[in-house]
């Protein structure tokens, strides 16, 4: 693909990426409230709640450093040495 | 961790029919076999896409893979043989049927992993038993004995558990992991959710007669079937993302597209029968569309490395 139109599809998913997890997060903000007041002690409530935060917001973080990595591996120069190109490039039958 | 309160709902008096079974038709259901196929297509085709494997080196892995997964099974339904016995769709299974002890499946699901672990670490990469156990370990601890009953997070996370077999099969051919099988990896972690909440849409019931939090029965349906549709619309984007750093050409691109936009189509019109009640048929839909588009998305991988860009 030309690079050009390499980069635009690659902002569009990007952006696509972003505002679908934003939303997901958002959704597990709205699910948790409802489940919020079942909790039976303060502290079960404050443990839970960070847990679910963190499976929440886990894959998101993993998801940035995705894009960042894809990005570094279309521009390989402005990541010099990253280990990344060669796989990339791997052989074809 | 939390004590999630399930809506309870009455068992229906459904007796599935008994048939005779087996030891080895046992042993066989206690590896879940339907499942497996589907993990060793996603563990066979990044194979192919990472480079050009021995028939061998397939084979060994396609054996390993059965083995470990199959283990991974039989724990499982260790685990949950309390829970397999309310459950319509789980109750003739070998425990709950009374056909073998627990002590026996789990024996039986150690020793096969076990056997895996030994097997892809002589046979294939050390590196690739490793993750084939990561998978079986994570599987087993963190989705089966932890998230399963205790988070509506559940497949979510535990999602990752079925996202193992691409770096698997990427490992017995470059000996390493790089963006690539990252990407395959996430694309299985995202397909998960709404692969999966689209059954359990379908089997509320089930699920709140056994306990397990699934997010229609915490965060509600309207609020799962939102969340179905943007972990879809994450989905088709990451499965295109691959193409702009020049992993898949062109071929890969129109598969994942038309693919992608079938599995979106479906989804909308779950989502736009939120309110009404009317997605049955639909969510049941989506379940059986998706798994036919992850097999076929890793088929279009491998053509499009192999035959044409």
């Amino acid at each position: 693909m030309a690079t050009p139109l390499a980069d635009a599809f690659f902002w569009i998913a990007a952006f696509a990426i972003l505002v679908a997890q934003a939303v997901i997060l958002r959704s597990t903000k709205r699910g948790m409230d409802v489940i919020a007041p079942e909790r039976s002690s303060e502290r079960s409530k404050k443990r839970s709640t960070v847990l679910e935060w963190i499976f929440a917001v886990g894959p998101a973080v993993g998801l940035i450093v995705l894009l960042y990595f894809t990005r570094a591996a279309m521009h390989p120069t402005a990541l010099h040495g990253s280990g990344i190109a060669p796989a990339v490039r791997g052989p074809r039958a | 961790m939390s004590e999630t309160t399930l809506p309870s709902a009455a068992t229906p008096p459904v007796t599935p029919p008994v048939r005779n079974v087996t030891l080895t038709q046992d042993l066989i259901t206690l590896t879940k076999p339907k499942i497996i196929s589907l993990l060793l297509v996603t563990t066979i085709a990044p194979m192919f896409v990472a480079g050009s494997p021995s028939w061998l080196t397939v084979l060994w892995v396609t054996i390993g893979g059965y083995l470990m997964a199959g283990g991974a099974n039989a724990v499982n339904m260790y685990l949950d043989r309390d829970i397999d016995d309310v459950m319509v769709r789980t109750k003739l299974r070998p425990i709950p049927s009374g056909r073998m002890s627990p002590r026996a499946v789990i024996a039986f699901g150690v020793l096969i992993a076990t056997a895996a672990t030994y097997g892809l670490a002589q046979l294939v990469n050390v590196l690739t038993a490793t993750l084939a156990l990561a998978g079986f370990y994570f599987y087993v601890f963190i989705y089966t004995r932890w998230l399963k009953r205790s988070s509506p997070h559940n497949i979510v996370i535990g999602g990752a558990a079925g996202a193992f077999p691409p770096l698997v099969g990427w490992a017995a051919v470059t000996g390493s992991l790089d963006l690539g099988a990252w990407y395959l990896f996430l694309i299985i972690f995202y397909w998960t959710p709404p692969h999966f909440w689209a059954l359990a849409l379908n089997k509320q019931r089930d699920y709140g007669n056994a306990g397990v939090p699934m997010a229609p029965l915490v965060w509600g349906e309207r609020e799962t079937i939102e969340q179905m549709l943007w972990y879809t619309v994450l989905l088709v984007a990451l499965t295109l993302l691959p193409v702009c750093f020049g992993l898949f050409g062109i071929t890969y691109a129109v598969c994942a597209a038309v693919l992608g936009g079938l599995l979106l189509k479906g989804v909308l019109q779950v989502y736009r029968e939120r309110n009404s009640g009317n997605w049955v048929r639909a969510s049941w839909w989506v379940y059986k569309y998706s798994l036919l588009y992850l097999a076929l998305l890793f088929v279009a991988m491998v053509v499009d490395r192999h035959v044409g860009r």
